[in-house]
C-alpha cells in the first residue's frame, strides 16, 4: 500500500507535513517531511498536488551501503548502515527523502502502519491505496 | 522554546540589513504578534511621526505558535502607525507567510526608512537582499505575486501591495496568496511610502518545542474535540457569509450608508446564494478549519467574499448583485484596497450624491459606476482623488461628519451599533478606530439572547473581550477558533517549556490592551475621540427589530465612563499610574 491524496478534500494546511517532520525528525520543518503537498492559486485556479513515496524503489537501487530495504511492504532505513551520502535524496523522483540537519535519513515508512499524516489530516484527504504493479 | 530568538532589521534608506537577538524580556511579557510588535513600535517610534514618512516603521511579528502544529496559528501580525488614524495599527494576515518567516529564522522583521526607487525584499534564511522592483511597480497584486513566485520558487511566499499602496491611498491593504489581506488602516500605503513593493520569504530551518510528545498529544485531542466541532466548523462549512442573514434579521446590516439595517436584497447576497459558486476550500498554514471559500463566477475568482465585503460593498452600497460584488472584491484585492473601507467610502459618496451635497457621480445600486471606482481610487484619478482620502477627511471637508461612518479615521465595518449598543462601545474604544476585531458583542446582543438595547453589563463584556483578543492575537491564534484561556495556557506550556497559567495570560492580555492605549494617548488621543458618528446617536433605524432605535448619547457616555473605570483609566481615557504599575509596565 502507498499513500495518496484526495485533492478535492485537501485544503493545503500543511498539518500532514508538520506531523511528519515532528514525528520523524523531532522538530517542525515541512521541507523535511516525507510527503510534500503543494496548494496554490495559478491563473485564477486552485491547484493542489501531493508528492508521496510510491515505492518505486529508486532509493533502494542507488543506496551503496544497502541501508534502505523493503520490510513489510514499506521502506526501512538502517541509520547504522546509512553513511549520509545523499544519493537516495537525489534519486527520489518525488523529493520526499531528506537528510535532517542532525544527519538522520528521513524517508516514508508509513510510521510503522499508522501514518501520522493520515491521523492528523483534519479533512481525511490522505489515504492508502494499492501500489500499481 | 518555540522562538527563533532573532529579529531581522532592514533599513531601506541606508540599505543595511542586520540581525539582533529577540528582546527576551519583551517576549516574556508580550509573547508575540500584536503585543510584541506593538512593544517594539512603542519603544522605537518617537511621538508625532508622520505615518507616511521614512520615520515610520513596519513591523512583522510571528508568535510562539507560528511554524508549529498548533491549530489556527498561521497568521502574521503587521504593526505600524496608521496613516488612516494616526494611532496604533495592528493587522493580521492569513496564508503561509508567517511560517516561512519563522522557518527563515526570524521572530520579528522590522522595516525602516525609505528606498529611493521601488524595491522588494528577498529573504531566504540568512540571505537577505533588497532588490530592484521597477519592473513590478504599477502592477496589481495578482501579477506581482505570480511573477515573484515564478522567480523564487514554490516555497516562497509573498506579501505585496498594488497601485493603491503605491499611491498612498489611506485605506490601501497588503495582499498575500492573491486573496488574503492585512486590510485595515492604510497598512499598504506604509509599504508604498517606503517604496517597498513586496516581501518574498522562504525558510528552511526548523522550529523546535521543548516537549514534542506532549504537544502532539494535546493537538490531536484538541483538533478532534475542540477545533473541529460546531463552535468553529461554520468557518469551514459556510464561512462568514452566514452572517448576512443573521445581521439582516437582527436589523443591523449596514444598508445604504447605514441609513437602514435591513436590506431588501439580502437574500441575493447571502450564504445560500454564494454556496453555489464555491468549488474549493483553502486553509492558512497549520489550520484544521480552512475558511478560504474560493468562489468563481464567470472566470472571476476570489476567496470570499467575506461577510464584511458583502455588507459594506453590497447592502451598504445598495448592491444586491453577487456577481458585481465578486468583481468588486477581486478588483480591490488586485488593486490593494481594503474592501471594508472602500465599500464604506462608496456608500458615503453615494449618499452625498443623492442628497445633492456633492456630486460624486455614483448612486446607490449603480453597479456600472460602482465597479469603476476602485480603479480610480487606487490611481487617485478623477473622483478617486478625493475618495482616496477616506471618509473622515471627506466628511470634515463637507461638514457631514454625522453620516461619515468612521471612528478615529477608520471606516466602520458591517454592524449597526443602534441595534447592538455594546458594539458601539467596542467601536468607540478599539485601538485601531472603527474596528470589529477588538470585541464582538454583536454575537451576544443582536445574534444572541442579551438585550441589545441596554448598557447594563456592556462595559464589562467589551473589556473582557478586548483583553481576551489582545492575548489571543499576540499568541497569534485565529479569531475563528473560539478557544478558552485554559486551552491557550496548555498550548503555551507545551511550546515554552514552563507552565503558563491562565492568570499570566489574562494579565498579559490586559497589559497589551493598555500598551495599545498608551501609544494612542502619546499621539494625543483623548476621551472625546472615543466616540461614534452622529447618525448612531441621532437617526433612528428605519426597519426590522430595532426600528425606531438610536444609541442615546447620554447612555453611551455613561457606558464609556463605566468602561474607563473598569479599565483603570482616568477620565481622559488614559491608563492610570496605579494600573500601569499593577501590570508591571
Amino acid at each position: 500500500m502507498k499513500l495518496a491524496l484526495n485533492v478535492e478534500k485537501c485544503t493545503g494546511c500543511g498539518i500532514c507535513q508538520l506531523a511528519c517532520s515532528a514525528v520523524k525528525g523531532g522538530d517542525f520543518n515541512p521541507r523535511l517531511a516525507c510527503l510534500q503537498i503543494h496548494s496554490r492559486y495559478e491563473k485564477g485556479d486552485l491547484k493542489v498536488e501531493g508528492e508521496f513515496c510510491d515505492l518505486c524503489l529508486d532509493c533502494v537501487k542507488v543506496c551503496p551501503t544497502e541501508a534502505i530495504t523493503v520490510k513489510n511492504g514499506v521502506l526501512h532505513i538502517s541509520q547504522k548502515l546509512c553513511d549520509q551520502c545523499g544519493l537516495c535524496v537525489e534519486a527520489c523522483p518525488h523529493g520526499v527523502i531528506h537528510l535532517s540537519p542532525s544527519g538522520r535519513l528521513l524517508l516514508c515508512n508509513q510510521c510503522g502502519g499508522s501514518p501520522q499524516c493520515i491521523i492528523f489530516c483534519p479533512h481525511q484527504a490522505i489515504y492508502k491505496e494499492e501500489v500499481a504493479a | 522554546m518555540s522562538y527563533q530568538g532573532k529579529v531581522l532589521r532592514v533599513n531601506l534608506s541606508s540599505g543595511s540589513v542586520t540581525q539582533e537577538p529577540l528582546n527576551k524580556s519583551w517576549a516574556e511579557k508580550y509573547f508575540g504578534g500584536r503585543g510584541l510588535g506593538a512593544k517594539y513600535l512603542y519603544e522605537e517610534l518617537k511621538k508625532d511621526v508622520d505615518p507616511l514618512s521614512p520615520d515610520n516603521k513596519l513591523i512583522l511579528a510571528t508568535g510562539p505558535f507560528t511554524g508549529t502544529i498548533v491549530p489556527c496559528s498561521g497568521k502574521l501580525a503587521i504593526i505600524t502607525k496608521s496613516p488612516a488614524t494616526g494611532g496604533m495599527l495592528d493587522c493580521s494576515i492569513g496564508g503561509h507567510f508567517a511560517a516561512q518567516l519563522k522557518y527563515a529564522g526570524y521572530d520579528v522583521l522590522i522595516i525602516e526608512g525609505q528606498a529611493k526607487a521601488p524595491v522588494y525584499l528577498l529573504i531566504e534564511d540568512d540571505k537577505v537582499e533588497i532588490r530592484k522592483a521597477d519592473h513590478l511597480w504599477g502592477k496589481g497584486i495578482f501579477e506581482t505575486e505570480a511573477q515573484l513566485n515564478e522567480e523564487h520558487g514554490i516555497n516562497a511566499r509573498v506579501l505585496s501591495i498594488g497601485p493603491a499602496g503605491e499611491n498612498l491611498v489611506s485605506f490601501a491593504c497588503i495582499g498575500s496568496e492573491f486573496y488574503r489581506q492585512a486590510g485595515r488602516g492604510g497598512v499598504g500605503s506604509v509599504m508604498g511610502t517606503k517604496k517597498l513593493k513586496a516581501i518574498v520569504c522562504s525558510g528552511s530551518q526548523s522550529v523546535s518545542v521543548p516537549d514534542m510528545p506532549r504537544l502532539l498529544k494535546l493537538v490531536k485531542k484538541l483538533t478532534k474535540e475542540d477545533v473541529l466541532t460546531d463552535d468553529n466548523l461554520w468557518a469551514y462549512e459556510v464561512g462568514t457569509p452566514n452572517i448576512v442573514d443573521m445581521s439582516n434579521s437582527a436589523g443591523v446590516l449596514p444598508t445604504r450608508n447605514y441609513q437602514d439595517g435591513v436590506f431588501e436584497g439580502a437574500k441575493k447576497i447571502n450564504s445560500d446564494s454564494l454556496q453555489k459558486l464555491r468549488p474549493k476550500k483553502k486553509a492558512c498554514f497549520s489550520c484544521a478549519l480552512g475558511c478560504g471559500n474560493y468562489s468563481d463566477i464567470k472566470g472571476v475568482a476570489v476567496e470570499g467574499p467575506e461577510y464584511e465585503t458583502l455588507a459594506l460593498a453590497g447592502s451598504n452600497c445598495g448592491v444586491d448583485d453577487l456577481e458585481a460584488i465578486i468583481r468588486f472584491n477581486a478588483e480591490c484585492d488586485d488593486l490593494g484596497l481594503d474592501t471594508i473601507s472602500t465599500g464604506n467610502v462608496l456608500g458615503f459618496a453615494m449618499e452625498m450624491t443623492e442628497r445633492g451635497i456633492k456630486d460624486f457621480g455614483v448612486r446607490f445600486g449603480d453597479i456600472d459606476t460602482y465597479l469603476k471606482i476602485p480603479r480610480l481610487v487606487a490611481h487617485r484619478k478623477g473622483v478617486g482623488e478625493e475618495l482616496s482620502r477616506g471618509v473622515k477627511k471627506l466628511a470634515e471637508k463637507y461638514g457631514t461628519a454625522d453620516f461619515g461612518m468612521q471612528v478615529k479615521g477608520l471606516e466602520l465595518p458591517g454592524y449597526d451599533a443602534r441595534g447592538s449598543w455594546g458594539m458601539g462601545l467596542a467601536y468607540a474604544t478599539a485601538s485601531r478606530g472603527g474596528c470589529h476585531m477588538s470585541a464582538w458583542p454583536i454575537a451576544d446582543e443582536a445574534f444572541g439572547d442579551i438585550d441589545p438595547f441596554t448598557i447594563e453589563g456592556k462595559a464589562q463584556m467589551v473589556v473582557e473581550a478586548q483583553h481576551y483578543n489582545a492575548i489571543k492575537f499576540s499568541l497569534i491564534l485565529c479569531d475563528f477558533w473560539a478557544l478558552s484561556l485554559e486551552t491557550m495556557s496548555e498550548l503555551m506550556s507545551c511550546v515554552l517549556g514552563r507552565e503558563v497559567s491562565v492568570d499570566e495570560l489574562q494579565k498579559a492580555g490586559e497589559r497589551i490592551w493598555n500598551l495599545l492605549r498608551l501609544f494612542n494617548v502619546r499621539e494625543g488621543f483623548r476621551a472625546a475621540d472615543d466616540s461614534l458618528p452622529g447618525r448612531f446617536f441621532n437617526d433612528p433605524l428605519k426597519s426590522g427589530y430595532p426600528a425606531g432605535k438610536i444609541l442615546p448619547r447620554d447612555q453611551f457616555d455613561t457606558m464609556l465612563k463605566e468602561y474607563y473605570q473598569l479599565c483603570g483609566w482616568d477620565e481622559a481615557g488614559g491608563p492610570s499610574p496605579e494600573k500601569l504599575e499593577a501590570l508591571e509596565m
